[in-house]
């Protein structure tokens, strides 16, 4: 009974991690060995690595209590940025400091707006998901910029492993501020108690723009690399793809209340996405039915692991 | 006694939760509440006081035990029966619609009372109801068409006690409110309950203070560690000695809080020259030496907490200087004043002073990242090292120093935030109601705290509205009425009597 009960908790505990183990022990058994093959697994890390960069500064809004909604149509204004640029010029460098650019110059307008202005940052990112999508879509002229397979755009951002490397990388750093800077500690308790995080000395107006600004730069290497996996800067791409970064971080156990969870949540977090959907082309299922399961998926999750306390009286 | 004259029988509670025991009383332990008596219920922090009164309301299910109201064998489910069964409660902490207005907020779950023939709510009716309600008690300045949020503490616990006496209780509840308000609003309840209690109203009161308990309750019971301890009469025969001796379970001179030893003060540490905030204080003028504790007594809306906050940058001031050291200081946010040395431990523990959902290590670095990292790199073993001392130094209880604070009785959390700001080394620490809703063993321990502080030589800045806390603690009290300072006492002059007429 006591083993149950922690294996229940544990469970509970690591939802995210537990369904991760359960979905690939099941598309493992059930879809004829197509499923646990290197070359497959191998497509479904590559596959989930824009996501899992763009994450990454996705987790550290969430975590500090913030939103960002603008994220699907900044990838593909950087995507478009970077094709451009280095169509224009020749010069990776120059490609990525252009969308790097781009990238903290809007994300750094949205952490000032929320902080100087005082509006929350559900409708200043709101504002910019539209504002951005304009942008792409006059910057590109409706149509997309490709990108050349012998360029350094694809051979470095577009293909394994190198993606896999830079995607780790990125992972790698900011675990480790998350984890073991100031600004990740600060980020924490900003998400924690705006309030106490001030009366403890937190700079909170400074930090939020920070955190903001750690987002552009890693939506910056998220768009760069999406554009790298589809071979061009387009204006219609990332519709919708906020919703699957807050999905990924959620599911990865950062509250949306802000204060708890982390990066590496978030990465079991994509990888769990990355394997569903998977799986299910491989089960033949329509993506439409995709969809579905993963909208299941993410309620269910934080269905069972959220702590529910009794209507108490607090003392 | 016979069942009539009693209003409320508990016999044998039991409230057992996985780990602990709340209530855990013998099967043969029994309270009887009278009707028309005021009930003390007194008892140190998770002494199973709040869980009684939960049981009672219906919100917890009890392990074991019976209950009996008006003779009859009482099981409420839920907070509907027991308000039908005609009990009521006023809460320490109200859960507060604060978007909504006042009248909404007293009938809150009771609105089908107010639908008219369309089925919609009469609005006019409803503020109607809660003018009346409101004025009966005396409450007159509050409007009920005010939106809740906009109201001040102690005019919010009013609302509270409005709601709880809404519903016309036969029993009333009443969990540790004057910890919470002034000195008169605390008056004004007393009154209130005296008359209720005249009307046959049966009260159990939860308090922290003995003296209100023998201002008020005629009886008391003392639960300890989930026990039932005694139960005593408030007469000669019983010294408040005996209430405190039988809540902490070891002897204790409720007189203690410090030696009259003034030696630690040295010179001028902290000086304000005319401070003012508009709506909220005006020309303050005071003093703090090294080594010294200086107090400002006050009640709710004196403008004293407003100005603790004010020295740490947290409210703008609009006119007048402060200087620290003899150097003037301009204070922009709790940053520049942590830069140079300057503490606050608010008022509000829960919303101001604490991350709940962290532990004591983060809760007590947070304070103090720039000592706790290098080149922005956090120090774990440090931080960890410095939580471990301070349990160690301020008994804090609690099973391990990760151990999320919100699980942490009142007095344990307060020692948190204190230790907070006694690490970082702050020379001036503006102290704002250390010991509210803290239970007395805690309370003479914060005391202690205070004192070695005063020894190390740092200044201290008390707020409070408890007098004989001010009395028994500082070298010099200021008194605030309205925003401004209305008196100034040296130790060994003033008494109780002397600094309250200055009060109000």
């Amino acid at each position: 009974m006591e083993n149950k009960n922690t294996v229940v908790a544990f469970i509970k505990k690591n939802i995210s991690l537990s369904a991760f183990f359960i979905l690939f022990v099941l598309f493992s058994l059930t879809t004829q060995g197509k499923f646990f093959a290197v070359g497959n697994l191998l497509s479904v890390l590559t596959g989930s690595t824009d996501l899992l960069v763009c994450a990454l500064g996705g987790t550290f809004i969430i975590m500090m209590g913030s939103i960002d909604l603008a994220v699907g149509s900044m990838i593909s204004l950087g995507g478009v940025v970077v094709a451009k640029t280095y169509l224009a010029t020749g010069n990776l460098l120059l490609a990525l400091l252009a969308t790097w650019g781009v990238c903290a110059l809007c994300y750094g307008i949205m952490g000032l707006a929320h902080v100087c202005l005082k509006v929350p940052t559900f409708i200043v990112t709101l504002g910019m998901l539209s504002i951005a999508r304009a942008v792409v879509t006059m910057v590109s002229g409706g149509s997309i910029t490709m990108i050349d397979y012998d360029g350094p755009i694809k051979q470095i951002f577009g293909l394994r492993p190198s993606v896999l490397i830079v995607t780790f990388l990125a992972f790698l750093i900011t675990w480790v501020v998350e984890r073991y800077v100031l600004f990740g500690r600060y980020t924490r308790l900003i998400g924690g108690n705006e309030n106490v995080a001030r009366l403890s000395g937190v700079n909170v107006k400074l930090m939020k723009v920070m955190v903001y600004l750690f987002a552009g730069t890693t939506t910056a290497l998220g768009s760069v690399i999406m554009a790298g996996r589809i071979g061009s800067g387009s204006p219609s791409v990332g519709s919708g793809y906020e919703l699957d970064v807050i999905t990924a971080v959620v599911l990865g156990g950062t509250a949306q209340t802000g204060g708890v969870g982390g990066v590496a949540g978030t990465l079991v977090g994509v990888l769990t996405i990355g394997i569903l959907g998977n799986g299910l082309v491989l089960w033949g299922m329509p993506s439409e039915v995709q969809l579905f399961v993963k909208g299941l998926v993410v309620i269910l999750a934080v269905a069972v692991s959220t702590e529910r306390k009794p209507n108490m009286i607090v003392k | 006694m016979s069942g009539e004259t009693n209003a409320v029988v508990l016999r044998g509670l039991k409230k057992y939760f996985p780990g602990t025991k709340a209530l855990d009383w013998n099967d043969d332990d029994v309270i009887e509440i009278r009707k028309g008596e005021i009930h003390g219920l007194v008892g140190e922090n998770g002494a199973g006081k709040s869980t009684t009164f939960q049981i009672l309301m219906g919100i917890y299910d009890k392990t074991g035990g019976e209950m009996e109201l008006f003779g009859e064998t009482y099981n409420p489910q839920n907070v509907h029966d027991a308000e039908a069964a005609g009990i009521s409660i006023v809460m320490q902490q109200p859960n507060f619609a604060d978007n909504l207005t006042v009248a909404e907020n007293v009938f809150l779950g009771c609105d089908k009372k107010f639908r008219n023939k369309l089925g919609l709510i009469d609005w006019k009716r409803q503020n109607q109801e809660a003018k009346e309600i409101l004025d009966r008690l005396g409450y007159t300045d509050i409007e009920p068409t005010a939106v809740l949020g906009t109201l001040g503490y102690e005019k919010t616990k009013q609302v509270e006690i409005a709601r709880a006496l809404s519903t016309n209780p036969r029993v009333l509840l009443v969990d540790e409110t004057s910890a919470a308000i002034s000195k008169e609003s605390a008056q004004k309840l007393y009154a209130l309950l005296k008359r209720l209690k005249g009307q046959g109203c049966a009260i159990l009161y939860i308090s922290h203070f003995i003296d209100e308990v023998y201002e008020l309750c005629d009886r008391v019971s003392i639960l300890r560690d989930g026990k039932l301890i005694a139960k005593l009469p408030i007469d000669e025969s019983v010294t408040p000695d005996m209430i405190v001796k039988n809540m902490v379970g070891r002897d204790m001179s409720s007189a203690v809080y410090r030696s009259d030893d003034n030696s630690s003060i040295g010179d001028v540490l902290f000086e304000t020259k005319g401070l003012g905030k508009r709506g909220e204080f005006e020309d303050i003028n005071i003093c703090v030496r090294k080594g010294e504790i200086v107090g400002i007594a006050g009640i709710g809306g004196c403008g004293s907490e407003a100005f603790g906050k004010a020295l740490f940058g947290y409210e703008m001031i609009d006119a007048g200087k402060m200087y620290l050291e003899g150097k003037e200081i301009r204070l922009r946010s709790p940053l520049d004043a942590m830069r140079l040395g300057i503490g606050l431990i608010p008022k509000d523990r829960e919303k101001e002073g604490l991350f709940l959902q962290y532990g004591s290590v983060i809760n007590i670095a947070s304070g103090n990242m720039r000592r706790m990292s290098r080149r922005g790199i956090v120090n774990h073993a440090g931080e960890r090292t410095m939580a471990e001392q301070s349990v160690k130094q301020f008994l804090i209880k609690t099973p391990s120093v990760d151990d999320p604070v919100a699980d942490m009785s009142g007095g344990n959390r307060q020692k948190v935030v204190i230790a907070k700001w006694i690490v970082n080394e702050s020379k001036f620490l503006i102290v704002n109601s250390p010991t509210r809703g803290v239970d007395v063993g805690a309370k003479y321990e914060i005391y202690k705290i205070l004192e070695d502080l005063k020894n190390e030589g740092r200044g201290i800045l008390l707020i409070s509205d408890e007098l004989p806390e001010l009395i028994g603690m500082c070298d010099k009290v200021y008194s605030f009425k309205q925003g401004k300072v209305s008196g100034e006492f040296e130790r060994m002059v003033f008494t109780e009597e002397k600094i309250a007429t200055q009060m109000v």
